[in-house]
């Protein structure tokens, strides 16, 4: 039998600040956060009474040296410094803005759009970022003013009387800014507020049927949306206890995810796809001696599309050590959100549809004509209480039947009021209308059709967004990375988008025009290194099909944008019209 | 393990993880030139751990650009640590 929640709290806390407080009076010395080290040894934890303190600490100092509707970049390694930072602010009423600590060698990562467009006051961080090991951690900050705090130096978390008094918080107070990883030229913070946050809370905690007694396991990036609030608020929602663990951890050794999961009864785990089919390829039955995963109640897949076979190959290798397949739980999200749109059911497992591919291209959903017509997809579960999801037909903006693909829509009250100072995408993605529906649409960017029973199935994507292990890249910015190698590579005549490689990962082709002066005199060999070279340095990501081509070869439109799905296209029938190396 | 040996390892598992044939995996190219990305350079630390028993840093690939420099320092670091 499915427990149905009874603890139905956060409708009577204004912002995430009572509920914390709230927590830290009633159940003071439980566990809020534990923090694991790379190999599964407990490294520190939190109570909800030592993170009030901490939190109230910190936010006294915040309040003497800033003031409320700041903000404050959270620069972290993953752990438990982020948490208090991240309650600090809230009680501050400073704007937190979680970031990926910034990369050794990439002049062009998101830091620096990020900063310029939420202008922060404060960088709270740990002692180790802010000095001598990781110097371009402050390199990276030097020409800004900003007040350094580290966190982990404040050892003094009395609070006395004199302590600083705290600004009212409440459910239209900004909480913090999730930045979408976004365009470098377009940076786009997601504002959230607390109702928001408590909002979408509220309906993970219906999906999820979590109570105090649960245990959360994660080792998503804090900094994530995914890992900030589907796993470590998710669970201080519900006053569980959310085992933390850092993401090398997991790479590096995905049973030490699993063993944590085992050793402290996790019942919730929220992953993106790519760490199922790493726990599968890494596994072996020495290591897997003894594991016992029947603790697991709620084994979340989202963030990125959601494959069949990777869910089948995971229960097939795991059901022998106690895994439930119906722990299952495909979800849908995006930070726009907050971060859950649509989510199953605890215990209800998952449910596949296998529609033909060829009508699919018409923007129909049929049953496939054989096997080879044959497309399966997962279904993201259904809309939550509180909420509606539409499906709307991108260019008219009617709103279409089951069956039918088109945009998907939604509207709640956990969709976000906008982008932080970027009013012209908010516009675009906020304000859309339904004729006849006065309500304000959240336009996702994403394809998908609703079936008879509001089973919600994402088949694509409008933007061109690439999605790799997880991470966005927008083709713009590699594009224009890799044109700035060399003057050979023609500005404005690259296109770069993603293809399904043979075990259906998602890889990336990179498709660059040459300049004519040059197509006779270029190594290729040597371009192709140094394209990838650009690429994984400011992108992380392992360009793996380079291919350089013909001046005017890119297909584009008559006003001369890139048609990088007409490109794809042409790249995987093979027909683009290739600089070959023996051009004499 | 010789310097060779473990030379030869590691194109073998770059070939692997870069799906790339062997003789595109060029000894003294740096490995991001041959677009080795940090996740998947995990993947080649882990295998080289366990092949050799050594506890490495995410960093050795970094100090050590190419296949040619990384397999000096381990055979040298190997030797070390059996001897």
């Amino acid at each position: 039998m499915r427990r149905v929640p009874v603890n139905l709290t956060s409708m009577s806390f204004s912002s995430l600040v009572t509920l914390l407080q709230h927590r830290a009076v009633t159940q003071p010395a439980d566990r809020a956060f534990v923090f694991l080290s790379d190999r599964g040894a407990r490294e520190a934890e939190l109570t909800f009474a030592q993170l009030y303190d901490r939190a109230r600490a910190l936010a006294s100092e915040l309040v003497q040296k800033g003031a409320p509707g700041d903000r404050a970049l959270l620069i972290f390694p993953q752990g438990l410094d982020f948490i208090v930072a991240l309650f600090g602010c809230f009680m501050a009423g400073v704007i937190a803005v979680p970031m990926m600590v910034p990369r050794r060698q990439s002049s062009r990562d998101s830091t620096a759009s990020i900063t310029t467009n939420c202008a922060p006051r404060f960088i709270l961080t740990s002692q180790l970022l802010m000095s001598g090991q990781r110097k371009n951690v402050a390199a990276r900050f030097a020409d800004g003013n900003y007040e350094w705090i580290a966190v982990d130096a404040m050892v003094d978390h009395s609070v006395s009387s004199e302590s600083s008094k705290l600004p009212l918080v409440g459910g239209e107070t900004v909480a913090l800014l999730q930045y979408t990883s976004g365009s470098t030229s377009d940076p786009k913070g997601v504002v959230v507020t607390h109702e928001n946050l408590l909002q979408n809370l509220e309906m993970i905690h219906l999906s999820f049927g979590a109570t105090r007694a649960s245990t959360f396991v994660s080792w998503i990036p804090l900094y994530h949306d995914m890992g900030l609030i589907l796993n470590a608020l998710a669970s201080f929602h519900v006053g569980a206890c959310c085992v933390l663990m850092a993401p090398v951890a997991f790479v590096q050794r995905p049973m030490v995810w699993l063993k944590a999961i085992q050793e402290y009864r996790g019942e919730i785990s929220c992953v993106p796809n790519f760490a199922f089919d790493l726990c599968v390829s890494r596994f072996s039955p020495e290591v897997a001696e003894g594991l016992d995963l029947s603790s697991w109640k709620v084994a979340v897949n989202a963030s990125e599309p959601v494959h069949a076979d990777t869910i089948e190959r995971f229960i097939r290798t795991f059901a022998p050590y106690g895994f439930d397949p119906r722990a299952m739980c495909p979800f849908y999200g995006m930070a726009e959100a907050t971060v859950l749109i649509s989510g199953g059911v605890c215990g209800a497992g998952h449910v596949t549809r296998a529609v033909s591919r060829v009508e699919l291209g018409n923007g129909r959903v049929c049953s496939p004509a054989g096997q080879a017509d044959s497309q399966i997809f997962v279904g993201c579960g259904r809309a939550v209480v509180g909420e509606r999801i539409a499906i709307v037909d991108p260019k008219n903006l009617d709103r279409l039947d089951a069956d039918q693909v088109g945009e998907v829509w939604v509207c709640g009250p956990h969709v976000a009021k906008g982008y932080w100072r970027n009013e012209v995408a908010t516009r675009e993605t906020f304000t859309a209308q339904i004729d006849g529906d006065p309500a304000c649409w959240l336009r996702t960017g994403d394809l998908g059709f609703l079936d008879d029973a509001g089973e919600l199935y994402i088949t694509g994507r409008i933007k061109e967004l690439v999605i790799i292990r997880g991470a966005n890249h927008y083709p713009q910015d590699i594009e224009r990375t890799l044109q700035k190698v060399d003057p050979a590579l023609r500005n404005n005549g690259g296109a770069v988008f993603s293809v399904s490689d043979e075990n259906g990962d998602e890889t990336l082709v990179v498709v660059q025009e040459v300049e004519r002066v040059y197509r006779r005199s270029i190594d290729i060999a040597n371009m192709v290194e140094r394209i990838r070279e650009a690429v994984v340095n400011e992108h992380e990501v392992y360009a793996r099909h380079v291919v350089l081509i013909r001046p005017g070869a890119l297909p584009k439109t008559t006003s001369g944008k890139i048609q990088r799905g007409v490109a794809r296209q042409l790249w995987l029938e093979n027909r683009l019209d290739l600089l070959t190396s023996d051009v004499a | 393990m010789t310097k060779e040996q473990i030379s030869a390892f590691c194109v073998d598992r770059l070939a692997k993880l870069l799906r790339v044939p062997k003789e595109v995996v060029d000894t003294q190219t740096k490995f991001s030139r041959l677009g080795l990305d940090s996740a998947t350079s995990v993947y080649l630390l882990m295998d080289l751990e366990e092949k050799l028993d050594l506890e490495l840093s995410p960093e050795t690939f970094y100090d050590h650009p190419t296949v040619d420099n990384l397999s000096a320092y381990l055979a040298a670091k190997h030797a070390a640590s059996a001897g």
